[in-house]
């Protein structure tokens, strides 16, 4: 644990277009795609990240630029944690006593310290919750967001504006609880 | 920047925090990658060391003893008593080398224990007499088993199957380096607890051939193969064994050659240690004692480890250890495992036993066996303050068949209401 937390402090480290690439990147990056599958509620964020490093290694000699490999893991990890939520969705209709006590809305509930914006994140449709989460915590510019959720930067404009605006009204209405 | 931009930035990087990263990561990595990789013809994997897992990860993973040997029924990297390679699907001895899916004589618990993630190669190896066996060959990957948790990760795993009898073991993946080109991982005994020894490992690529060189100047010929998921080349080669010792003869030299014939590398026939996980010094709860034969009495110990259970049992060939899976304060409420063991001679008779612990809410254990029978048990308080009880159960003879694998025992727990507490399955017989 403590050699994944010093390996993400240390500045990013680019990816070189050499067979050990891969490595360097999950050196620097394998904790922050962790922790990306986690806030965009994935139940099992390390196995997310872990499918997505999997998928790049097996891709490495058809993806052409070493540069593009970063954009790519984020994209896996967003794609992955999407198909995850359609699976649990499907899996809670078919046995909701079960899966809605498993659910990655839940988890992300349970979390204490800042309770109701996590909350009200969870309670997103997913494609802006993606967007808010790759703009606010990954501090990413309109077109790399775009790449990451295959959309276009005008639609990302939008995700993150509407996103913004339901959890403003559902922040508002929490604190307007007695 | 607004008020609720900066609240959602907030929260996010303090919820972020909440997410860490297994030391493993980079080790399962591999292995996925392994195994999700198809075989093509012709097909040379990476250069040796490439493989090789990063220093920070291996210091986790492989940074731990070469040849602790994992066992089916609890005959430590000796013969499991498993069992006989009939099915038709099956190589049999003397098929030639393939790489496919686990043989059907690896008994089920044991793949679900080490589930492959690179092709099962499939080795002909012949004995000093002519006798000839199939060794079988590969990776797995191990996450949850009844095993401290250094010893979980990438594994080499290998068996040989001779007539009625079979014997599978797991060991840590071993290293290649530029002065290691071959290396010793498991040892398993060609028949039933005696005669020659299969030893098995890797080599480097470059390797063609394997042997055996007695002291007298024969030669024993082996099988060196590699396939899907691979890194090196898995060899196998009969040795004659001591039997006092478990060890080779000595003198034994085994000889790694490339295609020209010329020597890579050479090593003493040497069985790797078995399995000694450390026994804690103290705190230990006898769980159940057992008389292998005359002036033979073994005893079951349980331990509490870091908030994990565990129970050690010396026994004739040396220390057996497991630590549970998962913490005893949390889920599952009840759990244990079954053990099969042979007498002090190893002359083919066994008893079995289950065992385990539960949550302090569990009054009494009640085991399912095969036929519809039932055997059941009272829990005992463990250590104080500990909120565990622990249990033990002598399984009737014929729970355990020699020749055969052990079958699924469910366990239910029940508490002083008789409620029931926790249903579950009990770990494989290791």
């Amino acid at each position: 644990m403590a050699n994944l937390e010093a390996w993400n402090s240390a500045p990013p480290v680019l990816p070189h277009p050499d067979e050990g690439y891969v490595e360097e990147l999950f050196r620097a990056r394998y904790l922050e795609m962790v922790r990306l599958a986690g806030l965009l509620g994935a139940d099992d964020p390390e196995d997310i990240a872990q499918e997505a490093f999997t998928r790049l290694m097996n891709k490495d000699r058809g993806l052409g630029d070493a540069q593009a490999a970063l954009p790519y893991l984020r994209a896996i990890v967003v794609n992955l944690t999407r198909n995850r939520h359609r699976h649990l969705r499907v899996v809670r209709r078919r046995t909701p006593a079960v899966a809605a006590s498993e659910s990655c809305e839940q988890a992300a509930i349970a979390y204490q310290d800042h309770p109701e914006v996590i909350a009200a994140l969870a309670a997103l449709p997913s494609r802006r919750r993606e967007a808010i989460v790759l703009r606010y915590w990954l501090d990413l510019p309109e077109r790399e967001i775009a790449a990451a959720m295959g959309v276009s930067p005008g639609t990302v404009k939008s995700h993150v504006s509407r996103g913004l605006a339901a959890l403003a009204h559902a922040l508002q209405a929490a604190e307007d609880k007695p | 920047m607004s008020v609720l931009e900066d609240r959602v930035r907030a929260a996010l990087d303090a919820h972020a925090e909440e997410f860490s990263a297994h030391p493993d990561a980079w080790a399962r990595i591999q292995a996925r990658s392994l195994a999700a990789r198809k075989p093509r013809v012709g097909w040379r994997w990476h250069r040796p060391g490439r493989f090789l897992i990063p220093a920070a990860a291996a210091a986790v993973v492989v940074a731990i003893v070469l040849a602790v040997t994992a066992t089916v029924h609890g005959i430590a990297g000796r013969s499991a008593g498993g069992q006989a390679d009939a099915s038709p699907s099956s190589p049999g001895p003397g098929a030639s080398s393939s790489s496919g899916g686990p043989p059907s004589s690896v008994p089920a618990e044991f793949l679900t224990e080490y589930p492959p993630v690179s092709a099962v190669l499939t080795m002909p190896v012949t004995g000093p007499g002519g006798q000839r066996a199939v060794d079988y060959a590969w990776l797995a990957y191990t996450k949850h088993s009844w095993w401290p948790d250094q010893l979980q990760g990438l594994q080499a795993c290998g068996g040989v199957v001779f007539k009625n009898d079979s014997s599978w073991s797991c060991v840590p993946l071993p290293q290649l380096d530029a002065r290691r080109l071959a290396s010793i991982a498991l040892s398993n005994y060609f028949g039933a607890n005696a005669g020659p020894l299969v030893l098995q490992g890797l080599t480097v690529n470059g390797v063609a051939s394997v042997t055996a060189v007695l002291p007298n100047g024969q030669d024993i010929r082996g099988s060196v193969e590699t396939g899907r998921g691979f890194p090196d080349k898995a060899w196998a080669v009969v040795a004659p064994a001591d039997e006092k010792t478990g060890q080779p003869a000595g003198g034994v030299r085994l000889v790694f050659r490339d295609a020209s014939g010329a020597v890579v590398a050479s090593l003493a026939a040497v069985a790797p240690p078995s399995a000694q996980v450390p026994e804690p010094g103290r705190g230990g709860i006898a769980v159940f004692t057992n008389a292998e034969g005359p002036g033979s009495v073994n005893t079951m110990n349980a331990y509490l480890v870091k908030g994990y259970v565990g129970f050690w049992l010396r026994q004739w060939f040396g220390l057996n250890g497991y630590l549970a899976p998962q913490l005893a304060a949390g889920p599952p409420a009840l759990a244990g495992l079954t053990q099969t063991y042979s007498d002090s001679g190893g002359r083919g008779a066994f008893t079995s036993e289950a065992f385990g612990y539960a949550h302090e809410d569990v009054a009494r254990v009640v085991l399912h066996l095969p036929g519809g029978r039932s055997v059941s048990t009272s829990t005992f308080a463990a250590w104080a303050g500990s909120g565990v009880r622990l249990w033990a159960i002598r399984l009737p003879a014929d729970v355990y068949i020699p020749g055969q694998q052990m079958r699924t025992i469910t366990a239910t727990g029940y508490d002083t209401a008789d409620q029931v507490v926790a249903r579950v399955t009990l770990g494989s017989g290791i």
